[in-house]
């Protein structure tokens, strides 16, 4: 056998996937053409090194515990296309400025980046395709539900104007950090709220600072959604949907304290 | 009896959550993302469960599931793009191959490979086209037979050995460039086909096949 055809025969070799017939052609190269027999060493070791350094992972509680549920409670809901949109940017805006401070989990401080069209592309499926984890128009409950599923407390805000309701929520994230994605019907709006604990302050692009009820907001649109963000005790809150800037700015300064 | 059937069904969906996960880690390398992943597989599992025939394999049909999301979004996902040469062979690559290891790497040796895969690995890792990285991550995590990864890919066997060799032999090229590097200069073998290949780095977005 010539060795050409051998090359391509050395990985289902080395996997044991050839038949033993053939096997055999291949061990008989090997013996006497030296480049053949090193490929083959190349390729054992770099398996054998790959299978040893990937050991079987154990899922973490706070996933078999999420999965257990989703699993037997069924508390699923899809995500109707319209909420992909304010979701979609909600995120985008997140993820631009999260991408401006470096990554965690030990990876190397990227430069910022022209965030916006990459990070709409990269999220918009992303959220598009995901269903609610819970369904559920009790603040408590889904508060509840958010322990051991993220690593801060989940206190779904309630916005004091009978038009607004709660619809639901699920784990999410941002930049690898966990997150607390709610979803709001307000006058028939879709109005999501991400709930997450950035690893520094977080700063909107052309953003104006409005002060309402005491609270300090960063108020700014992207990609035709409108968010804004703020911190409290010491979690941060961006709220998105599409709405005009004054109609947010009310929707959030009617938010208790 | 339909409820019994059910439990059973949620009973062995949980019974490969770890499979899942791991999976899910080897393919997204962060734990969030993988976290996501393997909900999602769940959901769908759940959503799309009349279509799994009970008694045929479970775990490669999950795994086919929580596969094909995760392929589908990173090709939604610009920024991990990369452009791939998907000729079946790579003949700089064979060249360099066949010149570096004519030298040095006689007996492949034992410190180079293990320095190479305690400082690269989880980068060259993360830098194998996402088909390519797949076919490796279950045939060499996963443990998968060529016919199970057919079955999880919903493609040919050849497809699978040829995702499996293009992506072996990207790291098989990093490891040589590695190699290389650490030689001291005297040592280092004539190699002018050394220069014609485009290395693998964090820069590069080039195709990676034959044309420099």
């Amino acid at each position: 056998m010539k060795c050409q055809e051998v090359r391509k025969f050395i990985d289902a070799f080395v996997d044991q996937e050839l038949e033993p017939r053939q096997a055999l052609l291949i061990e008989e190269h090997v013996g006497s053409c030296e480049a053949c027999r090193t490929r083959v060493a190349v390729t054992k070791r770099l398996k054998q090194e790959i299978q040893a350094r990937h050991q079987p992972l154990s899922a973490p509680d706070h996933l078999r515990r999420r999965v257990d549920e989703t699993v037997s409670r069924r508390r699923i809901a899809i995500l109707k296309p319209w909420i992909a949109a304010p979701l979609a940017a909600a995120a985008a805006a997140l993820l631009a400025l999260a991408l401006l401070y470096p990554r965690v989990h030990g990876q190397e401080t990227a430069a910022p980046m022209d965030a916006n069209a990459e990070v709409s592309d990269m999220i918009r499926p992303h959220l598009v395709s995901l269903p609610l984890d819970i369904r559920d128009s009790n603040h408590r409950a889904v508060g509840e539900w958010f322990k051991g599923k993220v690593n801060f407390p989940v206190r779904p805000p309630a916005f004091k104007t009978a038009r607004a309701s709660l619809v639901g929520g699920r784990v999410s994230h941002v930049t690898g950090r966990q997150a607390a994605q709610l979803k709001y019907d307000v006058d028939g709006k879709d109005v999501a709220v991400t709930i997450f604990h950035p690893e520094r302050p977080v700063t909107l692009p052309q953003a104006t600072l409005e002060t309402t009820s005491g609270r300090k907001i960063h108020l700014t649109r992207i990609n035709g959604v409108t968010v804004a963000l703020f911190d409290d005790s010491g979690v941060t809150y961006a709220v998105t949907g599409d709405l005009q800037k004054p109609q947010l700015l009310k929707l959030v300064s009617s938010l208790e304290p | 009896m339909a409820s019994r059937f059910k439990e059973e069904y949620e009973k062995a969906l949980l019974s490969h959550l770890d499979t899942l996960y791991s999976a899910a880690m080897r393919y997204t390398r962060n734990p969030a993302e993988a976290e996501d992943l393997v909900q999602d597989t769940y959901v769908k599992a759940l959503r799309f469960q009349k279509q799994f025939a009970w008694g045929t394999n479970l775990k490669a049909w999950l795994l086919k599931i929580l596969t094909n999301t995760f392929l589908n979004r990173c090709r939604h996902d610009q920024r991990h793009r990369k452009f791939v040469d998907m000729a079946e062979s790579d003949p700089v690559y064979d060249a360099y191959f066949d010149q570096a290891s004519s030298g040095f790497l006689d007996n492949p040796e034992e410190h180079v490979f293990r320095r190479f895969f305690d400082e690269r690995i989880e980068a060259c890792f993360q830098e194998l086209p996402e088909e390519f990285r797949v076919a490796v991550v279950l045939s060499d995590v996963e443990g998968l037979s060529y016919k199970e990864i057919a079955e999880v890919l919903d493609c040919p066997i050849g497809t699978v050995m040829s995702r499996l060799h293009r992506g072996r032999q990207l790291l098989k090229r990093q490891l040589l460039d590695f190699a290389a590097d650490m030689l001291p200069e005297a040592a280092k073998p004539a190699s002018p086909a050394r220069d014609n290949v485009v290395p693998l780095g964090p820069r590069k977005r080039a195709s990676d096949g034959g044309v420099p």
